[in-house]
């Protein structure tokens, strides 16, 4: 004889498959898609507004690229000075 | 596919397909825990949306240590916890028996004389005891939840739920016999 709880529970669940289960997919479906929506376009319009109100109000946009220089963009190092010369630092080694 | 393949495939994509294996395996089960714990079928049914909802957008926050169902059933839990204090306007959503037990002598009623009653007959008992009772019976029996998961859901300790266990199975056998005992003989 099968538990009287566990019957209890399986009518719960069909009532719920039968009665309510493609009423509450669509709900959860429609919601949780108008909310990342919301979100999406947050994400794409909020640095956009920040920058508006940012020069409305006088000042300058961030631009990530003058912050933070790529390899390419950073001076050469090896241009500040002569190339070093064979020999020690007066010339006056002599290499055989 | 596994729960947590199937939430990494979600956050990935957001894939419809996802969305409804995620539902299909779980809604139903939300719904009779919610069921168990706010009674009535429409109050259920909001709560598994709004439920389903909220974990729909919250998925980022499950990090995968335990398994997925466990953290949907704490999430169905505590949300129908909120709803129950909201609506009893208290803080304890549990009887004051259950801190204080009165001194009574209670005798123990094996599982075997609940789980072998006739639905129907289990069904109108389970309506006719306190809520307390009904919400732990259902807890335990039909849901499956673990004595000390239930101590934690209601900050409880075990001993207390066990005593509270112990009385509510002796009112339920008690009731029984007090509408169905005549019918028997």
């Amino acid at each position: 004889m099968m538990n009287s709880f566990l019957q209890i529970h399986n009518e719960d669940i069909d009532e719920y498959v039968e009665k309510y289960q493609d009423q509450i997919r669509k709900g959860v479906e429609s919601r949780v898609r108008t909310v990342h929506l919301i979100t999406d376009l947050l994400d794409l319009f909020l640095p956009k507004l920040a920058d508006t109100a940012t020069v409305l109000l006088g000042g300058d946009i961030t631009d990530l690229e003058d912050l933070y220089l790529t390899i390419e963009e950073e001076p050469d190092q090896s241009s500040q000075g002569p190339p070093p010369q064979p020999g020690g630092a007066n010339g006056d080694d002599i290499i055989r | 596919m596994d729960d947590n393949e199937i939430v990494i495939a979600y956050r990935e994509k957001r894939h419809a397909t996802c969305f409804r294996l995620l539902h299909d395996r779980y809604a139903s089960k939300i719904y009779g825990k919610a069921l168990t714990m706010l009674k009535k079928e429409s109050d259920a049914k909001d709560a598994t949306q709004e439920i389903f909802t909220k974990i729909f957008l919250s998925l980022g926050k499950f990090q995968g240590q335990s398994k997925f169902s466990t953290w949907v059933y704490s999430v169905t839990y505590n949300f129908c916890i909120d709803i129950i204090r909201k609506e009893k306007r208290s803080r304890d959503i549990f009887a004051d028996e259950v801190e204080n037990p009165p001194d009574t002598e209670v005798t123990e009623v094996s599982d075997e004389a609940l789980t072998t009653m006739k639905v129907n007959e289990l069904k109108e008992v389970l309506r006719r005891i306190s809520e307390t009772d009904r919400r732990l019976l259902l807890l335990k029996y039909k849901d499956g939840v673990k004595i000390k998961d239930i101590a934690k859901m209601f900050d409880k300790n075990e001993s207390a739920i066990k005593m509270q266990l112990k009385r509510a199975k002796e009112k339920a056998k008690r009731k029984h016999e007090e509408i169905f005992g005549s019918n028997r003989e």
